[in-house]
């Protein structure tokens, strides 16, 4: 099979589930919309497609479309951007940032800890890039996956303060993984032939990079242009972002994210972008999942104890992190203590951050972190839903 | 507007500049700098031809200028590797554009025309062959690997320059057609020209280079297998082209969402199929366009299916073909290049002017019909490619950097004449607006 015909085949799959994420009946049910909406069966369609299976998309073919997974990241990244205008936020109770600022610092805190200890003291590991590798983890298991959680609260027209607190944590607490994730890049990055010789140029010219290509996709986007000009512009602005990133081995979801975030703040001009933006949303998911699944190259015994204890310490990060905010931070309203188990949902966002290492580093260390990723995605997934739904019914916001 | 576009391009450029600038010790960056040309390219290029456009030019000029300016015999922001990888979007793009070709082709508003079109071809072709060899002929002794030569390769040499110098870029004319929104007598002439001519340049070329080749190259025997292939491959190209426009069909009937997601998985699909067949990919799509398009109610949908999709694939398409025009060659055969480009202008005319005349062809035609013949691109660039590998040794080297040397002047002058030509004939967009 040639590189062509594997887009196609991957094509075909994620056109055919678009369309069935949108009509199917059963996705609605309880049972499934943890496990379904998390994606985990396109994820077994890649594993099953990939090299360990019937070698359809074997590795020559995923490596030449890894420019296409770059691009998927930068799509990510400037789609959560966007949402991140100031203005909005600010209409939600003032604690609510913090909240979740808080809540999402301190499971980064507890995995950090935890995997530090796992990795230098308890076993020793035959691993490269150990420091980034746990910086990263940490990074991608610090953030809450919102699509869960969205899908429970409209299928079951939940209405109430909590829902609607756990519904802004998880569509806001990305930009902690997604940040941290991005500065550990340039934190580790390698010096450069000239320039850029030490890490802190390294963060400057990400974030300079990306305020500049913002400012000035701002600036001409202000004028008047079709709607098939501002696809191809938006379009051209995420491969070159997206490519910026790849280049110079810097975070494309960071890059893409602060274009997003400075786009953001000129509602008129984001509104225009966004609206591109999701015209492909999950195909792009989709098509992420099921690339994670071809390229999850795991080793289960090997890897299966010190993935059990990234699982344990992201689930202790999040209830520890809930428990502490709600106790410390006043939202106005009574916030049960176990709210971390509505926050577990683990998905999209945690699964670009590993892909991002695995595009720049790759390796063992590249495959443990993707392996970590989709074994939590099947685990927390099933038990947020049922999770959240149980929190909820207690604070009678369901009915 | 325009100082704002200008201010949005130097800043791309000069962010683009200080990006190449950084360098990594011993790692592959061809893949991840190819991503971010890409992205570069796509919005510098349609910005200058949004900029050009002001000038009363084609955008597509535009495009072209900035793969020029971009590319590797100016500012090098685009090597030349990078630019080689990037060319693996030109199948896509000209599927794509075959697609269009076809589905702008209405056999019924064309029909009334097609005495005009089938003239015009068969002049063209006699034209511009007589031409080239009496030019090679007359011409012979100041052209370095021609000079004492004997007759047979002469001659040989002649009507393959001839050949060459009947081939067209389909793209240059839907792109043109496409941003213009040209409509008109005039403008589905030049459409019907260049569908048809398609098949016609790939046949005449097969049968001159089945005559030339032992011309040249004495010791090679005369047959009809490279000729009785081509033949082959366009038959069968016709047959699956109407069996991929069945397919477009039923899904724009039944299905009728994402069409251009599916479009695109479709041709990925045909571009697969003809390498592993041998078929004509542009032939190939021509033909199931031309098919949905005459034989349904849905050319419409197809279509605007299509032209939401197209501008980013025309934007790299020619800016990646500027950016591979190959100014050292030119520069080293300018002149000879400027005497090709001159004389297949000239009898590019003198066919069109004939063959419109002789079947009563409208004055337009007359007149300004040869304009949209004048751009080439990738489909000649192929073809001196092939004359290349058919002919080793100094003489197929040298017609075809000569060629490729004359395509860098079609390529600029082209696009700028054709759209020239349907202002002048009152039917672009604008024009209807304004007599409306």
């Amino acid at each position: 099979m040639t590189p062509f015909l594997g887009l196609l085949l991957i094509l075909i799959i994620t056109f055919i589930g678009a369309r069935f994420f949108s009509h199917s009946a059963v996705l609605k049910s309880p049972l499934f919309s943890g496990l379904v909406v998390s994606g985990i069966p396109y994820i077994l369609v890649g594993v099953l497609l990939g090299p360990r299976f019937f070698n359809f998309l074997n590795t020559e073919i995923i490596d030449s479309l890894r420019p296409l997974i770059s691009l998927a990241l930068g799509w990510i990244g400037l789609l959560f951007g966007i949402q991140l205008r100031w203005r909005n936020l600010q209409r939600f109770p003032r604690n609510y940032l913090l909240f979740t600022s808080v809540q999402s610092l301190i499971t980064f805190v507890i995995i950090f800890i935890t995997m530090t200890a796992v990795f230098f003291i308890l076993i020793p590991s035959p691993f490269h890039n150990l420091w980034e590798a746990v910086f990263i983890l940490a990074a991608l298991g610090s953030v809450t996956a919102p699509l869960t959680i969205s899908r429970i609260l409209i299928d079951k027209r939940v209405k109430g303060r909590l829902s609607h607190l756990i519904q802004f944590i998880a569509s806001l607490d990305s930009f902690w993984g997604i940040t941290i994730a991005g500065l550990a890049m340039a934190v580790f990055h390698q010096p450069a032939l000239r320039w850029f010789t030490s890490f802190w140029e390294w963060i400057l010219l990400t974030i300079a990079i990306s305020i500049f290509l913002g400012v000035i996709f701002r600036y001409l986007i202000q004028l008047r242009f079709l709607s098939d000009e501002v696809f191809l512009l938006v379009f051209g602005l995420l491969i070159f972002a997206s490519g910026i990133g790849f280049y110079l081995r810097l975070s494309p979801i960071f890059i893409a994210m602060i274009i997003g975030i400075t786009l953001a703040q000129f509602p008129r001009e984001s509104e225009k972008v966004m609206r591109v933006l999701h015209q492909a949303e999950k195909p792009i998911y989709l098509f992420l999942l099921i690339f994670a699944g071809s390229l999850w190259n795991y080793r289960f015994w090997e890897e299966i104890i010190l993935i059990l204890f990234f699982i344990a310490s992201r689930f202790a990060g999040k209830q520890i992190g809930g428990l502490f905010s709600a106790r410390y931070i006043n939202c106005a309203f009574p916030i049960p203590s176990d709210i971390g188990k509505a926050t577990l949902s683990f998905g999209g966002v945690s699964l670009a951050i590993a892909f991002n290492f695995q595009l720049f580093y790759g390796g063992a260390t590249g495959d443990f972190l993707m392996s970590a990723t989709i074994l939590a995605i099947f685990i927390f997934d099933e038990y947020t839903a049922l999770g959240t739904l149980n929190i909820l019914r207690r604070q009678g916001e369901i009915r | 507007m325009m100082r704002r576009l200008l201010t949005v391009i130097l800043l791309l450029i000069a962010l683009m500049a200080f990006l190449t600038h950084i360098k990594f010790a011993g790692e592959d960056h061809l893949m991840s700098a190819s991503m971010m040309a890409l992205g570069f390219t796509l919005i510098a290029a349609y910005l200058i031809g949004k900029t050009v456009m002001r000038l009363q030019l084609p955008k597509i000029t535009g495009y072209i200028l900035a793969g020029i300016l971009a590319g590797p015999y100016v500012t090098d922001l685009l090597s030349v590797p990078v630019v080689r990888n990037l060319q693996l979007i030109d199948n896509i793009a000209l599927s794509l554009i075959a697609l269009t070709a076809g589905g702008e082709f209405r056999y019924k508003t064309i029909k009334k025309q097609m005495k005009t079109i089938g003239s015009t071809i068969l002049w063209q072709v006699i034209i511009v062959l007589l031409t080239f060899v009496i030019f090679i002929f007359l011409y012979q002794n100041h052209i370095s690997f021609l000079a004492h030569k004997p007759l047979n390769v002469v001659l040989g040499v002649a009507l393959i320059f001839g050949s060459l110098a009947i081939a067209k870029s389909p793209a240059t004319t839907i792109a043109i057609i496409t941003e213009s929104r040209a409509k008109g007598k005039f403008t589905d002439f030049v459409l019907g020209v260049t569908v048809f001519k398609d098949i016609v340049v790939v046949l005449v070329f097969s049968i001159v280079i089945s005559f030339a080749k032992p011309m040249i190259l004495p010791e090679t025997p005369l047959h009809f297998t490279y000729l009785f292939n081509v033949f082959l491959e366009i038959i069968l190209s016709i047959i699956v082209g109407f069996a991929a426009g069945l397919l477009i069909l039923f899904y724009l009937k039944y299905v009728g969402k994402q069409t251009v997601l599916f479009l695109l998985g479709f041709i990925l699909l045909g571009i697969e199929l003809s390498r592993m067949f041998h078929l004509e990919v542009i032939l190939l799509f021509m033909v199931a366009g031309f098919f949905v398009q005459n034989f349904s109610n849905a050319g419409g949908k197809l279509i605007s299916a299509i032209e939401g999709g197209s501008l980013p694939i025309f934007v790299i398409f020619f800016a990646i073909a500027g950016a591979s025009l190959n100014f050292p060659v030119f520069l080293e055969n300018w002149f000879l290049a400027v005497l090709i480009v001159g004389l297949r202008m000239l009898s590019t005319y003198e066919g069109t002017y004939i063959g419109a005349r002789l079947t009563g062809g409208s004055r337009e035609v007359q007149n300004y019909g040869w304009m949209g013949f004048i751009g080439q691109a990738g489909l000649t660039l192929g073809l001196a490619v092939l004359v290349k590998q058919n002919l080793p040794g100094i003489i197929g080297e040298s017609i075809a950097t000569l060629i490729i040397a004359s395509i860098a002047i079609n390529q600029i002058v082209g696009p700028v004449m054709f759209r020239y030509s349907l202002v002048k004939v009152g039917e672009t967009g604008v024009n209807r607006r304004r007599s409306a």
